[in-house]
């Protein structure tokens, strides 16, 4: 230390041979650059140790992220077969500035046969000065694979998936709904459950060289999987809903209906198992498939099927009443004070004391009418609505339609339409879930579409008495009334027709333009055997043409219904009264195998 | 053991006074540093496949041991008894300072290298230390005529004038760094020395308002006070001047405390950086060295100038003096530029880092000047002598 000091003392002493003026200006100089580098110590400081999150943990512009197609989740049906599914379909796609001009037309030459898009679209397409261009998206398989054999330049594929739909694009297409282009939900189940069926897209992060190309050897990479997207089970069954669909399908053509819905449920869980809709084109008069869920979105005047409800609010409201018999005439005349309408039963008959049962089983309008009187407008309007008529169901279908409830005590006209389901509007998922409440001792199930859904406790709506009763008097209906078509052998059918008037013109109202009127033709019911309550089922056409013959629920749509639920009872196995049935641990799904007749204080909890 | 030191004998003052250890182990410290970070931002993404690229490297290695013998060499001449080579020095810098602009070759814009059997030589480097020495010879008097400082300057524009034309903005920069040095610490009157600077500033003021500069090197030169919101907004072709300096703060961020470690710097691996081995050097000891790495060489650095500026203050002579000073203003501007456009806060212009940037002009212009620097701190014994 001191050493290094002496020679400094030393030069002191020749001091004198040098300029002294620069020495103070030379110290400023020092001053100066010792700033200067305290002044980066701190900026290091200030990039290093205090960062920019910008700057130390994004990386800034080298990572580079790829995408991981989350592969779309099934949809299956209750026995988890496929209703819906993703299938691998290459995209034919294009980079235009790497195909030479000159060999365009060679190209569009040899795809051409391949792909479904026009040769002039190709041309047009090969011919951009783009970076990419889709020649056509999600080709089959093999149609990929030929193109990707064809090597020619600046034509390849990339993967992409196809929804597909094992029973054809038709069926159960308007539940199910579809997907876009994308492979995002647009309707249906396929819309309403898209974010957990899409899955989540799994994401590649890579360093990357300056190009983008290059990923860095030893630089960081992260995965992020792909996380596939659930499956989804649905309460349907596939074969039922195909069968539902056939059959609508041949029904509607041979009556020359409008549509066909037929909804068939498990009454006790309110599980869907199939839910058709058939519509006829109107332009050009075919038959066939709807995206729209009729069954959950059209609604329409039920008629005589309604008539039930009116029955169960007057047994509800007034047992001891409810055991009088009623005398019916033919005819009634009933006003909304400004005209009168006359109501007339279907069948000439004098005024005849008439029990409920009676009034259902033959489906005597005047009397319906006259048993709604007894109940009157507030009791039957608050029956309805504990139905569940007038509002969207749980089940939350996407443009679920609530229907029609108005007021029923401003007119007696009012009250006796509603009564016999006329001057409401239902959707036929309404009309099924309120019949489930019959079968269900009183307790109607939630509708249910999604397996993970069904459970639910349901709600009270009867007591288990009245729904017995009236499940007793629709069952008469089955045996000896308007419904007798809808009878399967074997099995207890319970069920109401409905042969309604619909709206038809602005001026006539009911009545057509040119005369004639829009019938819509149903029957609700409900199948069982000796455990109880199996199925239940909702059949409509609307519109059956009066002149190809049947148009009444009695003669149109319980036929129907008893093909329809005759193969749904054999596909669920579902053992005919007296039967033992197939042992249990044989049965893959067997719905209703025990009786639900929850006493009350299950229903309260 | 101050009593035991011989008065009056250089030879007998010992080796370590003599020679400054200091100053030559921290730069030995600093150039091998550099050696390796050279390596580490042009050995590529070196794997199984590609072996490293060590042809940087070598020549590297090779630049810092021609420096080393050419500090040895300066040091070990008396500069003051070659004053009278002075005067042909200059000519041969302003000689070679013409040719480059005939016969040199365009790098980077710029037509400011020969190119040799390979090797490429940039005259504008070892151009700083004749600068220097042709300074330091003009001012080293006890008055300084205004005639005297008008020659000066004069002498000191030329160059100048002509590396503009090149054109090279980033040396002018050092050469008016040097030029103010070494007349602030001359005997220049201190009223000449305030004239100066406001002409100095009006001239600045008056060259970004004017169309002197090409409106790339405006952009360049401001374009680093943007922030992102702004640079969005400009044409994409200045923006990208901003480019460099993002992606080495970057690398610099990313180092954090402790680096990434050699040879791991993602940036510097992925060559994102451009220039990473000349200019922006410091980035890759930023990224791979974390704060702790880069601090210690701007501790290096620090130690080095001190080492300069301490033997400028104890110089004998005047010459001696400003030659320190000289030395002292080119490493400190250039430390200056190059940190502190790696780091964001200064413009950027291409002026490589002492003894870490990867090339031989700079390596041996440094090199020399801290001989030429050790050799002055070898004379001050002289004196003492006698």
């Amino acid at each position: 230390m001191s050493a290094v000091k002496r020679p400094t003392t030393k030069t002191r002493k020749v001091r004198a041979v040098r300029p002294h003026v620069g020495r103070g200006r030379v110290v400023v100089v020092g001053i100066v650059s010792g700033l200067v580098l305290a002044g980066f110590m701190w900026r290091l400081v200030d990039l290093q140790l205090m960062p920019d999150p910008e700057l130390a943990s994004g990386m800034g512009t080298r990572i580079v992220e790829r995408s991981i197609r989350a592969p779309r989740g099934e949809i299956l049906d209750r026995h988890g077969r496929p209703m819906a599914l993703s299938l691998p379909a290459p995209t034919v796609i294009a980079d235009p500035r790497l195909v030479p001009a000159a060999r365009v037309p060679q190209i569009v030459a040899e795809l051409s046969p391949l792909l479904s898009t026009s040769p002039d679209v190709l041309t047009r397409r090969l011919s951009g000065d783009g970076y990419f261009a889709y020649l056509e998206r999600q080709v089959d398989l093999d149609v990929g694979k030929k193109v990707d054999a064809l090597d020619l330049p600046g034509i390849s594929t990339i993967e992409e998936s196809r929804r597909d739909h094992p029973n054809g694009d038709c069926s159960g297409i308007a539940v199910v709904g579809r997907v876009d282009v994308d492979n995002n939900g647009i309707s249906g189940l396929e819309e309403q459950y898209n974010r957990s069926l899409i899955g989540i897209d799994g994401q590649v992060f890579s360093e990357s060289s300056a190009n983008g190309r290059n990923t860095i050897p030893g630089g960081t990479r992260v995965v992020d999987a792909a996380r596939p997207g659930s499956d989804l089970t649905l309460t349907l069954d596939r074969n039922i809903q195909f069968q539902a669909e056939k059959l609508l399908t041949d029904a509607v053509v041979k009556t020359g209906g409008d549509l066909g819905i037929i909804i068939i449920t498990v009454p006790t869980t309110g599980e869907i198992v199939a839910m058709a809709n058939v519509k006829r084109n109107k332009t050009t008069g075919e038959v066939g498939c709807t995206t729209t869920n009729l069954g959950a979105i059209w609604t329409y005047e039920p008629g005589s099927v309604m008539k039930p409800f009116t029955v169960s609010s007057l047994i509800e409201g007034n047992p001891a009443l409810a055991s009088e018999p009623i005398e019916v005439p033919y005819s009634i005349t009933r006003d909304d004070g400004a005209s009168g309408k006359v109501f007339r039963d279907y069948w000439v008959h004098d005024t005849e004391q008439m029990s409920l049962t009676d009034i259902i089983s033959k489906s005597s309008n005047v009397g319906a009418i006259l048993v709604g009187e007894k109940v009157g407008p507030d009791q039957l309007h608050s029956t309805l609505v504990d139905m569940g008529f007038g509002s969207r169901t749980a089940l939350g279908f996407k443009g679920e339609a609530s229907g029609i409830l108005n007021r029923l005590d401003i007119n007696s006209l009012a009250l006796a339409n509603v009564s016999i389901g006329q001057g409401i509007a239902v959707s036929p998922l309404q009309l099924i879930s309120a019949y489930n409440t019959f079968a269900n001792g009183g307790i109607q199930p939630d509708p249910v579409i999604v397996m993970d859904d069904a459970g639910g406790a349901g709600r009270r709506v009867l007591s288990s008495t009245s729904a017995e009763r009236v499940l007793s008097m629709i069952r008469q209906v089955v045996v000896d009334g308007t419904g007798t078509r809808a009878a399967i052998p074997g099995y207890d059918v319970a069920g109401k027709t409905g042969t309604a008037w619909q709206p038809c013109s602005v001026e006539f109202g009911y009545l057509c333009q040119g005369g004639g009127r829009h019938y819509s033709a149903t029957f609700a019911g409900i199948v069982s055997n000796d455990k109880g309550p199996a199925l239940s089922a909702v059949v409509i056409i609307d519109n059956p043409q009066k002149a190809l013959g049947p148009y009444a629920g009695g003669s149109v749509s319980a036929p129907i219904f008893k093909e329809i639920v005759s193969y749904a009872l054999r596909q669920l196995r579902v053992a005919p009264v007296g039967d033992p049935g197939v042992p249990q641990d044989r049965v893959r799904a067997q719905p209703a195998t025990q009786p639900i007749v929850p006493t009350p204080t299950q229903a309260a909890s | 053991m101050m009593s035991s030191t011989p008065r009056g004998s250089r030879d007998r003052n010992p080796w370590w006074l003599v020679l400054d250890p200091i100053l030559i182990l921290s730069t030995v410290a600093v150039t091998a540093i550099g050696i390796v970070l050279v390596y580490s931002a042009t050995r590529g993404p070196a794997n199984v496949m590609i072996p490293a690229d060590r042809s940087f490297l070598e020549r590297q290695m090779f630049f810092a041991l021609l420096g080393g013998i050419l500090a040895v060499v300066a040091a070990l001449f008396d500069v003051r008894r070659l004053r009278a080579l002075i005067p042909a020095g200059y000519a041969g810098l302003m000689a070679l300072l013409v040719a480059v602009l005939v016969l040199g070759v365009k790098v980077s814009g710029a037509r400011a290298w020969f190119r040799m059997a390979g090797f490429t030589f940039q005259p504008s480097e070892p151009g700083k230390i004749i600068l220097i020495l042709v300074l330091a010879r003009v001012l080293s008097v006890t008055t300084i005529t205004t005639t005297r400082l008008t020659v000066a300057l004069g002498l000191s524009l030329l160059p100048i004038a002509l590396i503009l034309k090149q054109p090279d903005l980033g040396t002018v920069l050092v050469y008016l760094a040097i030029i103010a040095a070494v007349v602030v610490v001359s005997n220049v009157p201190t009223r000449v020395i305030f004239l100066l600077a406001i002409i100095a500033l009006t001239a600045v003021v008056g060259i970004f308002r004017s169309s002197v500069l090409a409106n790339y090197q405006e952009a360049r030169l401001t374009v680093f006070l943007l922030d992102d919101a702004a640079l969005a907004k400009l044409d994409p072709s200045v923006a990208d001047y901003a480019y460099n300096a993002k992606q080495s703060q970057v690398a610099i961020g990313n180092g954090g405390l402790t680096g990434q470690g050699l040879f791991q710097g993602t940036q510097t691996s992925s060559n994102l950086v451009p220039k990473q081995q000349t200019d922006f050097i410091f980035s890759v000891a930023g990224e791979e060295l974390g704060f702790r790495g880069a601090a210690v060489i701007l501790l290096l650095y620090l130690l080095i100038v001190f080492r300069i500026w301490r033997t400028a203050v104890r110089a004998p002579d005047p010459f001696d003096r400003l030659l320190s000073i000289g030395v002292v203003a080119m490493l400190m501007f250039q430390i200056f530029q190059s940190v502190g456009m790696t780091t964001g806060i200064m413009p950027v212009t291409g002026i490589p880092l002492p003894f870490l940037s990867y090339g031989g002009s700079s390596m041996i212009t440094s090199m020399t000047a801290i001989g030429l620097v050790l050799g002055v701190h070898r004379r001050r014994f002289d004196y003492v002598r006698r």
